[in-house]
């Protein structure tokens, strides 16, 4: 008798789910079942509207007036979509949202490369694996701000140890000020996140590999396959849907970094090569209290955000249906 | 098929009930005791404070003014970063302060905005005779006194005396040029004439405009409130800084991402000659259990220009009364303490704060207790205060975007100047 697997057992509990509800004789003065959900919710929603929806509303709402708090003599006017075609109309905006896009696809690429080396090393039997998985999950565990501090010191160019290491190697003649560099500020910031969440990466992954039948492996043997056809065969179909969640976590993550860059960086710099559009929102917002103008940068974050997983989602589906 | 249990004395239903109500009341009485948590002191008059003193180290001068007035203090204390952020959220309602403390580049947007009181009749002449200006220019914006002087500060040459000996240099330099002569002297394998705080932030600015203003005529903005830096001293200042680091190659590379802080630790591995930074560089750096530069350590005056002795930047605080306290009286006597000469001496004794009192920079207690204090004293006669702009931030931002662009080699001195300029003056006060 085959075991019962996931769907099957989802759509037991959908097949109940459509059952018609067995009769309870309530006895006078005892409140429904349904009645008590719904009370024991309410707290829960009420606690999620004000924490969530209000905010996102409000900022709505902000995003559509001007508002700037260092000047309440000019009020609070309506402005409609003033604020989003003042942000398009910003090259300031534009440099923001490449450097963006250039920093989510690096970080996204190197981390989805590097999660799936370790998660497939992880799979497989070895001394030391369980040590291994453990110390996998050090850098995950780290504060993102710790991490920055971190990196700050390993990268430093007097007291370093990346300097140090580099010239000790001869790699380097002299010590590098890497945060001085437009170029390698950039990479930096991609390698010191890469370094926190390639973790989560293998995890995902690693979680996706283990439900893979070892029969299709030996099958593939029987049939003489290679080792990369298996894994290129075998592997990284099953993997897809996996893959796919754990890409749309993680360009998520990337899209609206801020605290790395902020420890690393301080000011977006240099000269602006790492002024992501979460560290321009938050200068036009908390630094300049435009938090009319703030406040539609971030809804445009967001808007971004919603069109990268509508087009991850369609993925999903296309890979569904196959 | 289903398993027919017995049901406990104490059903699921019950339970969910019992903790549902137990929650609910627990969460409603939350709530309603946060409504009330005022703090009251059954009668004794109160001021409510926010400063960033992180050490707690001044503790006993808030007791002494509460000893000497009966008025009980209740302090917020937050880091210098946050403290923008909280004092914005108090004004639109979200907190209940009197007095806080404000760095000198917002007072134009605290007192533009209407969040602040106006002190002007309140400063008195004997308070006006012994804090100078300058000091009294950290609270003043259009002609108004807005607040309080909390201490003196400003950037000071803090050299290696050892390297400087054993590149043949006998004192500090004086001037600018004799800065890069010294700097060339004491740069050496593994080891920098001089180490700059350049990273792109604030602290490159206040680098650029104490090098800028050791030019006479030097001007930030005209009389019409616009940018002239660019053809007035800024451009000669940025090529110097540009010159220091790829003509004369005196300053460490590493200055381009280095803070205030980052350039005080680095001093202490012994391998730097000359820097500039706040005062607070010397107990650390002079003690052997934490720096290797010990005890060679020493403060000079900024170097000056030809005419121009020295010059450096305000970094003053004070503090302000907020707009909404419903407390002016007690706010303003904390001030008066605060300004008071036991206050000033005190903190200088315990905390290290440098008084806004001019006649304290004699006294033999602290002379003796301070090392070198008389050059602090007198670094404080040659300040630059920053322009009071109420978008200031914004416009601050855009130069040091350009100064670092220059830094970086993109652009020319020159370029990077006018554009700046051009930017600035471009900036309108709300998009």
């Amino acid at each position: 008798m085959p075991l019962p697997t996931f769907g099957a057992r989802f759509g037991e509990a959908f097949l109940w789910r459509g059952q018609a509800p067995r009769a309870t004789r309530m006895h006078s003065g005892e409140i429904s079942e349904r009645t008590l959900g719904v009370a024991m919710l309410a707290p829960m929603v009420l606690v999620l509207l004000l924490v969530v929806a209000y905010p996102l509303a409000d900022a709505l709402w902000l995003s559509l007036h001007r508002v700037n708090l260092a000047h309440p003599e000019q009020g609070q006017p309506f402005v409609g979509l003033g604020n989003y075609l003042h942000a398009f109309r910003q090259p300031a905006f534009w440099y923001a949202l490449h450097r963006t896009l250039y920093f989510t696809l690096l970080s996204v690429a190197l981390e989805s490369a590097l999660g799936l080396l370790f998660a497939v090393l992880l799979n497989e039997r070895f001394r030391g694996n369980l040590g291994a998985r453990v110390a996998m999950i050090f850098p995950w565990a780290l504060l993102t701000v710790s991490n920055g501090v971190l990196w700050a010191w390993i990268l430093n160019p007097t007291y370093g140890v990346a300097n140090a290491l580099l010239v000790g190697l001869g790699v380097l003649q002299a010590p590098k000020a890497w945060l001085s560099d437009t170029f390698w500020t950039m990479h930096v910031v991609v390698l010191a996140d890469a370094w926190k969440m390639v973790p989560t990466m293998t995890l995902l992954l690693l979680a996706g590999l283990q439900p893979i039948a070892p029969d299709l492996y030996e099958a593939a043997e029987v049939d003489g396959a290679t080792r990369w056809q298996k894994f290129s065969r075998i592997t990284l179909p099953l993997l897809r849907p996996v893959m796919l969640v754990a890409v749309v976590l993680r360009t998520i993550g990337a899209f609206r970094v801020f605290d790395l860059i902020y420890v690393l960086t301080g000011n977006g710099g240099p000269a602006d090569s790492t002024k992501v559009l979460a560290f321009y929102a938050y200068d036009q917002a908390f630094h300049y209290l435009f938090f009319g103008y703030g406040a539609a940068i971030s809804w445009l974050i967001t808007a971004c955000m919603l069109v990268l997983i509508v087009i991850y989602l369609h993925w999903l589906r296309t890979e569904g249906e196959r | 098929m289903g398993v027919v249990t017995q049901r406990s004395p104490l059903s699921r239903r019950t339970f969910l009930h019992a903790v549902g109500t137990a929650s609910g009341a627990a969460l409603a009485s939350g709530l309603l005791g946060s409504c009330g948590s005022r703090p009251t002191a059954s009668g004794a008059q109160v001021v409510n404070l926010l400063w960033s003193d992180v050490t707690n180290s001044r503790t006993p001068l808030i007791e002494d003014f509460t000893n000497a007035t009966g008025i009980k203090v209740n302090q917020t204390i937050v880091q210098y970063n946050q403290r923008l952020n909280k004092i914005s959220t108090a004004v639109q309602g979200g907190g209940d302060f009197d007095v806080v403390q404000m760095d000198t580049v917002w007072t134009a947007r605290f007192a533009a905005a209407g969040w602040v009181q106006d002190l002007t009749s309140r400063i008195t002449d004997a308070i006006r005779q012994d804090v100078p200006p300058v000091v009294l220019g950290v609270v003043t914006y259009n002609g108004k006194l807005y607040g309080m002087p909390l201490f003196n500060s400003a950037k000071h040459l803090f050299y290696n005396a050892k390297l400087l000996q054993e590149a043949g240099f006998d004192h500090p330099p004086a001037t600018l040029d004799e800065f890069v002569v010294q700097a060339q002297g004491t740069t050496r394998q593994g080891q920098w004439g001089s180490l700059w705080s350049w990273k792109q932030s604030e602290a490159l600015l206040c680098d650029w405009l104490s090098l800028m203003f050791t030019q006479p005529g030097a001007q930030f903005l005209d009389s019409h409130g616009m940018a002239v830096f660019n053809t007035l001293g800024g451009t000669e200042a940025l090529q110097r800084m540009v010159d220091l680091l790829y003509q004369h190659k005196v300053a460490d590379p590493a200055s381009l991402e280095s803070t205030e802080d980052d350039v005080r630790r680095m001093l202490q591995t012994g391998t730097y000659a000359l820097t500039y930074n706040w005062e607070g560089v010397l107990p650390e750096a002079n003690d052997p259990r934490q720096s290797k530069a010990a005890p060679h350590i020493r403060v000079a005056l900024l170097p000056g220009g030809s005419g121009v002795k020295s010059a450096s930047v305000n970094g003053a605080e004070g503090w302000v009364i907020l707009a909404q306290s419903r407390r002016h009286e007690a706010a303003w006597k904390l001030l008066e303490y605060m300004a008071s000469p036991a206050w000033q001496k005190k903190a200088a004794l315990i905390a290290g704060d440098y008084p806004i009192l001019a006649s304290l920079y004699s006294d033999p207690e602290l002379q003796k207790h301070v090392q070198d204090f008389a050059i602090y004293g007198e670094q404080f006669k040659y300040l630059v205060t920053r322009p009071q702009l109420p978008d200031y931030a914004r416009k601050s931002d855009i130069i040091q975007r350009h100064l670092h662009a220059a830094l970086l080699r993109k652009v020319s001195p020159k370029e990077a100047m006018h554009a700046a300029a051009s930017e600035v003056n471009r900036a309108t006060a709300t998009p």
